[in-house]
């Protein structure tokens, strides 16, 4: 009998710390744990006896990649819980924020953290150095939408203009003129960026997860009303808690997010795409045509193709609020508080991101729980990966490493963000 | 091309805040190619461009007595962090010297400090040392300057 451990003790290009474990007994792989190692963060204890006013700054802090969807979910919730519902120029700019924080979190993990394993470049400083244009071009679109976070919400990281009732002051027209040229150029950029990385080539490999995503309602996916999934169903926000659950495991300090039936599930890019292809923009649409042919894409290595067509999207839907852009009426909506519990979710780049807070009537949180996309996508991050190191066990230790963390990275996971986590073991026997 | 001077740090975080309070000090007596900011670690590159040689301003922890200054021509090796999502300080300066095909004149500056804890306010010893701290950036930036040919 032999046993064969494979242990990566660091998971390299991923947002925050974990590590994976695989153990191989008689040539047959027996365990696999994504072990998520990063400090509990206790958010939902932090929020806990604070005013509802404090928690779009404080759940901002849960990431310093995606905190506008924190804090986009968090006000909603707060504004579903009040009663109060927001005037359509307000929604606009809650679209385009978000916008901004997608394009730059895309640019940076399409350049930065997944392009090197498809040129096998060991990290972006080496694919640099051969590909400087393209790394340019990353770097510039990226750069916009820490323009447009920074316009509409006062600063890069960690905004500050975002409030229960929607902003605390309106972007000033001069600056979202500013962005509106950058934004037509960024456009055609964005749609050499697609092309580019559609000519990667990409191992065969196709998950089988069940898709949930935001209902997008006509549009592409973002802000939150409905969740729905490729199985056909949808749900109210609301009913989140009677269709999903979360557990706690031993090896990680990110909960694990299932389906009450014990499903696992993905959200994010490719879950997004599956279910919105037919509402993309027409210009994104003709470029899906072009670099995402066929029927159903499951193969997560294209997951990059999509996030890039994500951009694009992000990028139309932005010069489309600059335009139209008048401010009128107040930059937020008055309300009184009472006593009530509320739901708020959108899309952050990783998928989407759900909060529930219990309000008392003088306004405290009594209640908090928040379920962020990485923590959605690690029990089918597990499952995937099982079938596909299953699969390639005869890889030397190092080699199958590798190509783990490849798959891994496919998902783009956020374990600061999950443990409100990569290390990795192979052990054989 | 230019020298950056860039400052990190939190100010709710006592002595951790020292490097964002050097930057503020230095409006006056650093050469015409010169720039000072402060930044988040995480959009470190975002504020490299056109930039050929950079100094950056941090607190530290270990080196000597609470306000002492130490300057370092490296950044020091680090574990991979979270802070910085996937970019680390040496990452985004490897970028920037890939990208503009030039090697990077890098200086830190290190304040060592005492108090790193939430909500607790400067020691005295590291807000003594800010004016002193100031003064070493200076005279690195036009060390920097001449020794880059940017001056």
């Amino acid at each position: 009998m032999s046993t064969r451990t494979i242990k990566l003790d660091m998971i390299s290009r991923v947002e925050g710390e974990g590590g994976l474990t695989l153990k191989v007994k008689d040539g047959v792989l027996t365990e696999l744990k994504l072990h998520i190692f990063e400090s509990p963060r206790f958010f939902e204890g932090i929020l806990r006896g604070r005013r509802l006013e404090e928690a779009p700054d404080i759940t901002s802090r849960i990431c310093g990649i995606c905190p506008v969807a924190y804090q986009i979910s968090s006000a909603s919730a707060m504004e579903n819980a009040l009663g109060i519902e927001l005037p359509p120029v307000l929604l606009d700019l809650r679209r385009l924020i978000l916008y901004g924080e997608w394009i730059e979190s895309h640019m940076l993990h399409v350049h930065l953290l997944h392009a090197p394993d498809f040129l096998r470049y060991s990290d972006a400083i080496a694919m640099a150095k051969e590909h400087p244009k393209e790394v340019q071009r990353g770097l510039g679109l990226k750069q916009l939408g820490n323009r447009i976070v920074s316009v509409v919400g006062g600063r890069e990281v960690h905004p500050v203009n975002i409030r229960v009732g929607g902003f605390y002051s309106y972007p000033s027209e001069p600056s979202m003129r500013e962005l509106r040229a950058d934004l037509a150029h960024a456009i055609d950029e964005c749609e050499s960026v697609v092309r580019w990385v559609s000519s990667f080539e990409f191992p065969d490999d196709e998950t089988p997860a069940e898709f949930v995503a935001i209902r997008g309602r006509g549009a592409y996916p973002l802000l939150g009303g409905e969740i729905e999934s490729s199985n056909g169903t949808s749900i109210p926000i609301s009913g989140f808690d009677s269709e999903f659950e979360e557990d706690q495991l031993e090896h990680s300090t990110a909960m694990h997010s299932h389906r009450r039936n014990g499903d696992s599930y993905l959200v994010g890019p490719l879950a997004r795409f599956h279910l919105s292809r037919g509402v993309l923009t027409p210009r994104a649409q003709a470029l899906a045509r072009e670099c995402l042919p066929g029927g159903a894409i499951r193969n997560p290595y294209r997951s990059i193709v999509v996030r890039a067509i994500e951009t694009l999207v992000a990028l139309e839907g932005s010069l489309q609020i600059v335009e139209s852009y008048e401010p009128t009426g107040a930059p937020n909506v008055g309300y009184r508080a009472r006593a009530g519990v509320g739901f708020g979710c959108s899309e952050a780049p990783r998928g989407f991101c759900w909060h529930r807070y219990g309000i008392t009537a003088d306004g405290l949180i009594e209640s908090a729980r928040i379920v962020p996309p990485t923590s959605q996508n690690l029990a089918q991050i597990e499952v995937d990966l099982f079938a596909f190191a299953s699969a390639r066990l005869e890889l030397p230790d190092e080699e199958l490493k590798t190509e783990c963390e490849r798959a891994v990275r496919n998902h783009d996971p956020c374990i600061s963000c999950s443990v409100h986590f990569l290390n990795m073991r192979i052990e054989r026997s | 091309m230019r020298v950056t001077v860039i400052g990190f740090g939190s100010r709710d975080r006592g002595d951790d805040g020292v490097g964002i309070e050097v930057i503020e000090r230095l409006s006056e007596g650093l050469p015409e190619c010169a720039k000072a900011l402060t930044c988040d670690p995480a959009r470190l590159i975002d504020n490299l461009p056109n930039c050929g040689a950079v100094i950056l301003v941090d607190a530290c922890l270990g080196l000597g007595e609470p306000g002492s200054v130490h300057v370092v021509n490296h950044v020091p090796e680090q574990q991979r962090s979270t802070t910085t999502h996937g970019v680390s300080i040496s990452e985004a300066l490897g970028l920037v010297e890939a990208l503009g095909g030039v090697r990077l004149f890098v200086c830190v500056v290190l304040i060592e400090g005492a108090i790193f804890d939430l909500g607790q306010p400067m020691s005295l010893e590291v807000s003594r040392s800010i004016p002193h701290a100031a003064d070493i950036v200076r005279e690195q930036a036009r060390r920097m300057a001449v020794v880059s040919g940017l001056g």
